[in-house]
């Protein structure tokens, strides 16, 4: 997939998802709700 | 027992009854204190937050100094590592006037966004709202930043569980209040903070009320909310002060009557869940806070620990005093620019009229923040005041 | 002629859609300059309505966003109908938020305020210096200065500004007025402020005062 589109949904999302490989597979999907959720409402 | 472990349970303990309106020998003084602390440490303020060291540093020096029972902050508040790695650019740093400023009030996403937003969450967030906060990842190296920021989000959670380990296991502090126990940021927050901004939500609230309501009823108190709801148990956590954190800031653009009907349905829900699983909850509400007195009114008592920044809390006691444990009142303008005296003289006012039967938690009225938001010497004064002070 | 009092009321209630709908059937009517000020007087009116209403408790600080906005948008589409007149002012204000505060949403609901109390507002925008609001004031002969900032920074920030009045010997000419969430008596003192407000609709009603 091109990198223009990674912010696509569901396709670009799971790109991402799978990317994260630092970690756990079985812990990834939670992992990238939390930090898109966490990214997107950031207040520095 | 050791005299640490000793500290630990005396707070949790006094926090308990603080918030349950039993009367406490003694007050509890938590800090409001945010990046005031960096502006005396010998630290830069720029050097302070990239460097998780320092920052660890100058938390337990502070507390070392200061000796506060309870902290709101252990210098978690700015994760600017992670917000940096996306080339996120709408802040200032200036190491002169030791301020961290920020561009306020960008709207990340539009009204057509609000139906996206009910239909499909990650797709809202995923699809719009990255991409149009963090401008650098529509070039070509998206994912590699994304995974750096995964990274150092990992990296951040680390040092939370850290400082917040450290604070117990070396000086008996309990979790602090922001990144130590869970955070609840409902979804009317979340328009105001992160999605729509202060301007452009006041307009929705006019022009597309329902559609606004219709993101409040679908996304409720938050994820976070939803998964903290399922994990926990009965009764109130003894290993912590209050069981998580709910931040009011959004409630500053409406009227009495719009937060009725736009915001106290989640209030409302946090109400309920505190009073039907024993839990305690900190509230920090900003601004002046007279016009909602009717909703605290219907606080389950024991269960709510108010936090108010502008509102006088001597008449807030005799509102809602009976429902609500008030935390703050100590004012940041006598900090700043009263003698010693006159501060001490303040803590004791507060004291003898605010925890003679229970129910209030000693604590600064506005974010402490720059370096003339407080002077040193008033606040060693104070604090040494309110520890030895009996009630 | 449009129906002023009806224009007066929907303003009042912020009613986007009548105000909107009023002020476009006016404007294709081709009028005549003193019906224009009429209506702008009528829009005026209105939003002493709103900053009554705000008083009473009946609004808040996001319907008053709401109405400044849609006082803008009134008076850019009644503008080209004026030619260049405007309607008679009653004082000249330089306006701000000071230097370090990047915030500006409550200077501009008080600008909306003020410039429909008739007032020629200058407006600095954010983060200003205080050698700026010196230079306007100098400049636009002002009769009064107001400083806005919501961060606890700003209260330095505010006295710097009254401080550099004084030392170019202007403090004596104007009345200065401090405004936002982080303003108390206190600080009105320690800034050395005439006065000091929380709530932009008191806010007008002070300078309003002043300029008698």
């Amino acid at each position: 997939m091109a990198e223009q589109n990674l912010f696509t949904y569901p396709e670009g999302w799971n790109e991402m998802m799978a990317a994260l490989d630092f970690v756990p597979e079985e812990q990834r999907e939670a992992f990238m709700e939390d930090f898109v959720d966490m990214i997107s409402s950031i207040c520095v | 027992m050791t005299d640490v472990s000793k500290k630990f349970q005396e707070r949790v303990q006094l926090y308990k009854d603080a918030a349950r309106h039993k009367k406490t020998s003694r007050v509890l003084n938590l800090a409001n204190i945010w990046t005031w602390k960096i502006c005396n440490s010998g630290y830069k303020l720029s050097e302070a937050l990239f460097d998780y060291d320092k920052m660890e540093d100058i938390v337990c020096k502070f507390h070392e100094k200061y000796e506060f029972d309870y902290y709101m902050d252990y210098g978690l508040r700015n994760p600017l590592r992670i917000a940096d790695t996306l080339g996120f650019t709408d802040y200032q740093i200036n190491d002169d006037t030791c301020a961290l400023s920020y561009v306020t009030d960008i709207s990340y996403m539009t009204e057509e966004d609000y139906d996206l937003i009910i239909e499909n969450y990650d797709k809202f967030l995923w699809t719009k709202c990255m991409p149009g906060r963090y401008k650098n990842l529509r070039g070509s190296n998206a994912k590699e930043m994304l995974k750096k920021a995964a990274q150092e989000l990992i990296t951040y959670q680390k040092f939370c569980v850290q400082m917040n380990s450290q604070m117990e296991e070396d000086y008996g502090v309990p979790l602090c209040l922001f990144a130590g126990v869970p955070s609840v940021l409902n979804s009317f927050e979340t328009l105001y903070l992160a999605f729509r901004g202060m301007k452009a939500l006041s307009m929705d609230l006019r022009r597309i009320p329902d559609k606004v309501k219709a993101v409040c009823r679908a996304l409720g108190n938050g994820r976070a909310f939803e998964k903290y709801k399922a994990s926990t148990q009965q009764g109130t956590d003894m290993h912590t002060g209050p069981d998580f954190s709910l931040y009011l800031l959004a409630h500053v653009i409406l009227s009495k009557k719009q937060f009725e009907e736009f915001y106290w349905p989640l209030l409302k829900e946090i109400f309920d869940f505190v009073e039907k699983y024993d839990k305690i909850v900190h509230i920090f509400n900003e601004s002046e806070n007279s016009r909602l007195y009717d909703f605290y009114k219907q606080a389950p008592k024991g269960h709510v620990v108010v936090h108010f920044e502008n509102d006088d809390l001597f008449k807030a006691k005799k509102e809602i005093g009976d429902n609500v444990c008030l935390c703050g009142g100590m004012p940041s303008d006598l900090l700043a620019r009263g003698t010693k005296d006159e501060c001490v003289a303040y803590a004791k006012r507060l004291i003898d009229e605010l925890a003679a039967d229970g129910g209030f938690i000693f604590s600064q009225d506005k974010m402490i923040s720059y370096p003339n938001d407080c002077s040193a010497a008033n606040l060693l004064a104070v604090n040494k005041f309110v520890q030895e002070y009996r009630i | 002629m449009a129906d002023l009092n009806l224009l007066t009321k929907a303003m009042g209630e912020l009613d986007e859609d009548q105000v909107m709908s009023t002020i476009s059937d006016f404007m294709a009517s081709n009028p005549s300059k003193e019906d224009t000020l009429k209506m702008m007087n009528a829009c005026q009116q209105g939003m002493a309505v709103v900053g009554d209403l705000f008083d009473s408790g009946e609004y808040f600080v996001g319907d008053l966003i709401y109405a400044g906005e849609l006082l803008t948008k009134t008076i850019e589409t009644i503008k080209p109908a004026l030619k260049g007149e405007s309607s008679a002012k009653v004082g000249k204000m330089v306006l701000g938020t000071v230097q370090g505060d990047l915030h500006d949403i409550g200077k501009n609901i008080f600008k909306s305020l003020a410039e429909s109390a008739g007032f020629e507002v200058y407006d600095l925008g954010i983060d200003t210096p205080p050698e700026d609001f010196v230079n306007k004031a100098k400049e636009v002969k002002a009769d009064i200065v107001g400083l806005s900032g919501i961060l606890t920074l700003a209260s330095e920030s505010m006295k710097n500004t009254v401080d550099s009045l004084n030392s170019d010997g202007l403090r004596d000419k104007v009345k200065v007025i401090i405004g936002g969430n982080l303003v108390t008596s206190d600080l009105c003192s320690f800034v050395g402020a005439d006065a000091f407000t929380t709530n932009a609709a008191e806010g007008v009603k002070i300078c309003q005062g002043w300029v008698k």
